[in-house]
């Protein structure tokens, strides 16, 4: 199987290919088209390292000494994915039980302040995908993947009326309403990880990739 | 040619395969991206830069200085794949007699006498293109049953390592196979120069570099 371009690999020559981003997290740092934010400490209390091991991708670490720090990750509001075509593929793995007592938390996917997630609630047992409309409000559907620590490939879609996440390439949760909106605003590549504990936990991610549909 | 798939992702695996860990790099812009690559100035006087040539690419250049200058491209000893299962391809075009290549995976430490590596080597180290292995000994050079000549003419390889044996394969034909002193520790891609004529600039291009696990 062969193409003759990158770009075709997505879309056919006789369109013209939309917006899209992608990150195999692999490298001596992380690439500067990220930017890391925290709303408590820094670097030095969420640290973020490629990790030198086979597979490893970049882990990231939740503040060590503040209970409801969060860390997030994004294109510094650059928000080029429409927020009613739009897609990620995303591998990530939670490097500890965030449903014990190690309670931590990671969102992953496309956000504005309107977003589409897939998410770890410490208030739920399963992978979420969840959706929220700034002007609306916010919807959750549970996918049936249990939240554990192995490796997994999320991806979401939605086309402004119908919101789907797979969980290891099958279908797994739907949403249908307070979906992204124009109106509500477009938007960005994001991941968060929140603790709930001030405790140093990590989650890894060696994949990320977006585009507009 | 096939449909496309949404993703670049689900054109490489299946989205129901959490697939390993991967890099490709095109070598175009306006200088090496730093943020992941670091080289490693092992004997003074090489650099590695952005070429400013029709399919340039990377340029490894080294100095006319004196004690074999050379270098080495790397990820800062970030060592993510596995010798044991991964694919490497990528391209070299040397640009002068008197030199060493060698590009491939290696594992962490002295960039220079690397402990664990499966590479492809042109040039002065060996007498034609070989299959360069090491297992925390000394550096075994494989060559293929008919020799394929050093030269300046372009070419693509690709490497592949299995649990037991490193293959690799230059512009889709000819193969080495090797099954002894096989890498075992982690690496990183590796990309090296070293002058062997102390009197000229010593340079070769690459212009694509991709790395997975298999």
């Amino acid at each position: 199987m062969t193409f003759d371009s990158v770009y075709e690999m997505t879309t056919p020559i006789t369109e013209v290919r939309k917006q899209r981003f992608w990150d195999d997290f692999s490298g001596n740092d992380l690439n500067s088209r990220w930017k890391i934010s925290y709303s408590a400490g820094n670097v030095t209390n969420s640290p973020h390292t490629m990790s030198s091991e086979i597979d490893g991708g970049m882990v990231w670490h939740t503040n060590n000494t503040n209970a409801t720090a969060y860390n997030i990750m994004d294109t510094n509001s650059k928000y080029t994915f429409d927020a009613e075509s739009c897609g990620f593929i995303t591998s990530i793995k939670m490097n500890y039980d965030s449903m014990g007592s190690e309670n931590y938390s990671s969102s992953i996917g496309l956000h504005e302040d309107s977003y589409i997630i897939i998410n770890t609630s410490t208030a739920g047992t399963y992978f979420q995908l969840q959706c929220r409309n700034n002007l609306v409000g916010t919807s959750t559907a549970d996918t049936t993947v249990k939240i554990d620590t192995d490796w997994h490939t999320f991806k979401a879609t939605t086309n402004g009326t119908r919101a789907v996440a797979y969980v290891d390439g099958v279908l797994d949760a739907t949403l249908t309403s307070t979906l992204p909106s124009h109106e509500a605003g477009n938007l960005e590549p994001f991941w968060q990880l929140t603790n709930n504990t001030a405790t140093d936990w990590t989650a890894s991610i060696k994949y990320f990739e977006a585009w507009n549909i | 040619m096939p449909s496309p798939s949404p993703s670049i992702y689900e054109n490489l695996s299946s989205s129901g395969i959490v697939h390993g860990q991967r890099v490709l790099d095109n070598f175009t812009g306006k200088e090496i991206d730093t943020d992941r690559w670091t080289f490693f100035n092992i004997a003074t006087g090489a650099s590695a830069v952005s070429a400013n040539t029709l399919d340039g690419g990377l340029l490894l250049i080294t100095s006319a200085g004196s004690s074999s200058p050379s270098g080495y491209l790397g990820f800062n000893n970030i060592c993510q794949y596995n010798p044991s299962g991964f694919r490497f391809i990528s391209t070299c075009k040397k640009n002068s007699n008197a030199m060493g290549i060698r590009g491939g995976i290696g594992s962490a430490d002295n960039p220079a006498t690397i402990p664990h590596m499966a590479v492809m080597s042109e040039g002065s180290f060996v007498s034609s293109r070989a299959l360069t292995t090491n297992n925390g000994g000394s550096y075994v050079d494989t060559y293929a049953a008919t020799p394929i000549p050093l030269s300046q003419t372009e070419f693509v390889y690709d490497i592949v390592g299995t649990p037991s044996s490193i293959v690799l394969t230059i512009d889709g034909k000819l193969s080495i196979t090797k099954t002894t002193a096989l890498p075992t520790l982690k690496c990183q891609p590796v990309f090296y120069i070293q002058s062997r004529d102390n009197s000229l600039v010593k340079s070769w291009n690459c212009k694509y570099m991709e790395v997975y696990n298999t």
